[in-house]
């Protein structure tokens, strides 16, 4: 049995218990009097009973108690021989007093018992049909308004405390902004204080915080401030825990599906992306591979052409081959630019580049004479063939068109400590505009050739995402112009070779 | 216009837009070399590639855009045999149509002895020669050698080659393939960084250029 803490307020209440029994004592021996004598002892002691049964179901534990011995005490005082004294005649009478006490208090105390025990439960029932309509409104929540509103809805009615809650929303801001907790609120959200729950003093209602958080992130603070003073805590901390276990997890699943979203749309875009290059790509290389072929085809049949004409067709066919280049360059770019460049890198020695590059421009301009200079001590690289073959082929275009069709080109390519050059050498006039500026797309060049101003934008682009430099100078006395590539030298894993 | 040139070639030829009409053509009349071009309409070219692999080993020649190197790989890889890039020469398509074809009829005829430039190969006696002079290969390049002139003119990829050469082992490093096709060009060519014959398909793989 619970033995109520005796302080002001508790005395204020025990003193209103006792008039109220009083009073209720006084009731009954007024009813039962006024019968007079068509009642029996008995009935009379039983109806006493019966109200301290009552006074327990409506009053509670306390008043039960109360309630018994005042019952035993009218009882004796007015209907228990000699009447209007508290001496008992009869022992008979003593054991009849003694009995209805012992049973007000058990009766009283078993009902007040059973009381709470049923408003326990019918608490715990609200509280449990809270957390299945908040776990439904959860699940229908399309975003962070909707889980805040269907949370306080679905929660406020199974707990007597003012509930509020902080979230945060897609733009990480803290929703609702109008509030005086805000500050404690920023507070737990930083981390900066561990959950301040505080103790709920008797007299002055408490407020709780419950951080609202998956294991690693903080979405908010669910807040719960006690209206009443002396209302029971019971399983209050747990369903709110809980509560706030579950808007975490709708949380994370709005943030999860938008992410999902987000992807989605990522990856559209870069299929149109994609399907805009490839038809771009070839729907402007098969009028060219006509072009060429023609060309070429009448040259092949028209056996008695004056040299003119064959050289005609000559050009007709490589000046197609050029603007394929030239078409490469441009989608090479915008594809550079647009996504990140997927480099497939590999291990290989520099030769084998140069040597591509060289050949492919040797079939476009065949007239020309490229030098070539490897020092052998250089060791393999890391790079991606096919975009390194792209840039030497740039420079060697760009060479050509400033420097005289007799002049030669040189490629070289040094070993300096931990990086590798490789220079395009021309003997033309030089470099006119600024080389920084060069490399900036759409650079005009001497002869106004924009597009020949991809070129060098392209080797940049893709020489940076080797994490390498390029630049260009004239060379002294005005005899031609140099491009340097300088590529990093990365220390090479150990490749065994003992694979005879 | 690609029909014109296999017409100046005396070859016969039949024409399909896409890749379900092409499939019809092949399975009723089994042509002796498909042209085929990847840019197709409606979809898969890869598809059809492997369509016809499941049931016939037929020459596949893919024409393809230059930018997109490892459409090439993988069409190569599923099985065709060769491709060429557009814009491309006549010169260039006749050539390649003529190995493919030649491959098919002459399979099963070849000879153990190779001669091109200044190098002389007899591949069953396992000598090499250079310029009259014996050069001496180790047993991996002369493997990579073998095989190189058994699909001479073709292409290989990097993957088929590793394959060939290395079997399942280290199918992913092409770093070895490089190195020893470096060997075989400092042994072989008169000048390595410039190759004639072990050219360099930058990104695909290589191919043997003898004729």
């Amino acid at each position: 049995m619970k033995i109520p803490n005796i302080n002001a307020l508790s005395i204020r209440a025990l003193i209103k218990t006792i008039s109220l029994c009083f009073l209720i004592a006084m009731g009954v021996t007024a009813l039962c009097w006024s019968f007079g004598g068509f009642i029996d002892y008995a009935n009379i002691a039983m109806i006493f009973l019966l109200s301290t049964f009552l006074t327990a179901l409506a009053f509670g534990r306390g008043a039960a108690v109360v309630s018994a011995f005042l019952n035993v005490a009218f009882f004796d005082f007015f209907f228990v021989a000699p009447l209007y004294s508290f001496d008992v005649e009869d022992l008979q009478y003593l054991i009849t007093l003694a009995v209805m006490l012992i049973i007000g208090l058990i009766t009283g105390n078993f009902v007040s018992n059973l009381k709470e025990k049923i408003a326990d439960i019918t608490r715990r029932a609200s509280m449990s049909l809270a957390l299945q309509n908040l776990s439904q409104g959860l699940f229908k929540a399309q975003n962070i308004e909707q889980v805040i509103a269907t949370s306080l809805t679905s929660l406020q009615p199974a707990i007597k405390a003012e509930l509020s809650m902080y979230l945060l929303n897609e733009e990480e801001i803290i929703i609702p902004q109008n509030t005086q907790h805000i500050e404690q609120v920023m507070a737990i959200m930083d981390g900066s204080v561990a959950t301040p729950s505080s103790e709920p003093e008797p007299n002055l209602g408490g407020e709780i915080f419950i951080p609202i958080q998956s294991d690693w992130k903080k979405f908010g603070v669910l807040l719960a401030k006690d209206l009443s003073p002396f209302s029971k805590k019971d399983g209050r901390e747990q369903f709110l825990q809980t509560a706030a276990d579950l808007i975490a997890l709708a949380v994370l699943k709005l943030q999860l599906a938008r992410s999902d979203e987000a992807s989605k749309v990522e990856a559209a875009t870069e299929r149109l992306r994609s399907a805009i290059l490839s038809s771009l790509s070839h729907d402007l290389r098969t009028p060219l591979t006509k072009i060429i072929g023609l060309a070429e085809e009448v040259q092949s049949k028209a056996a008695n052409l004056d040299v003119n004409s064959n050289h005609t067709l000559t050009t007709i066919a490589n000046q197609g081959k050029r603007l394929s280049n030239k078409i490469n360059n441009l989608l090479e770019i915008v594809k550079l630019q647009t996504q990140k460049p997927t480099l497939e890198k590999a291990w290989q020695p520099i030769e084998e580049v140069i040597g591509t590059s060289i050949k492919y421009f040797s079939s476009l301009f065949p007239y020309r004479k490229v030098e070539i200079s490897i020092d052998p001590e250089i060791p393999p690289l890391y790079f991606d063939e096919v975009l390194m073959e792209r840039v030497i082929y740039n420079l060697l275009d760009n060479a050509a068109k400033y420097s005289g069709p007799d002049s030669v080109i040189e490629i070289n390519a040094r070993r300096r400590k931990e990086f590798v050059e490789i220079e395009v050498r021309d003997y033309g006039s030089g470099f006119t505009k600024s080389p920084t500026s060069l490399f900036k797309a759409f650079a005009k060049g001497d002869n106004d050739s924009v597009v020949g101003g991809l070129g060098l934008a392209i080797c940049k682009t893709i020489v940076d995402s080797h994490g390498g430099t390029i630049w260009a100078e004239n060379v002294a006395d005005g005899n031609g112009a140099v491009v340097v590539v300088q590529l990093p030298l990365i220390s090479a894993p150990n490749f065994d070779l003992d694979l005879e | 216009m690609i029909l014109k040139i296999l017409d100046g070639m005396d070859l016969a030829s039949g024409y399909a837009g896409s890749v379900a009409a092409a499939i019809s053509e092949i399975v009723k009349a089994p042509p002796d070399l498909v042209v085929l071009d990847l840019g197709l309409p409606d979809a898969d070219g890869m598809a059809l590639i492997e369509n016809i692999r499941r049931w016939s080993e037929l020459p596949i020649l893919v024409l393809s855009a230059r930018i997109v190197e490892h459409e090439k790989v993988k069409a190569l890889d599923a099985g065709a045999d060769d491709y060429l890039t557009k814009p491309f020469g006549m010169a260039e398509l006749m050539a390649r149509i003529r190995v493919l074809l030649r491959r098919r009829s002459a399979s099963d005829t070849l000879s153990p002895k190779f001669q091109f430039g200044n190098i002389e190969v007899d591949l069953s006696a396992r000598k090499v020669l250079k310029c009259g002079e014996e050069v001496h290969l180790s047993p991996i390049e002369f493997q990579l050698l073998n095989i190189f002139l058994v699909n001479k003119g073709r292409i290989m990829t990097h993957r088929q080659l590793l394959k060939e050469v290395w079997g399942g082992r280290r199918i992913e490093s092409n770093h070895y393939l490089r190195i020893y096709v470096g060997h075989l060009r400092q042994k072989l060519e008169d000048e390595p960084a410039r190759p004639v014959y072990l050219l360099t398909e930058a990104g695909v793989g290589y191919r043997l250029e003898i004729e």
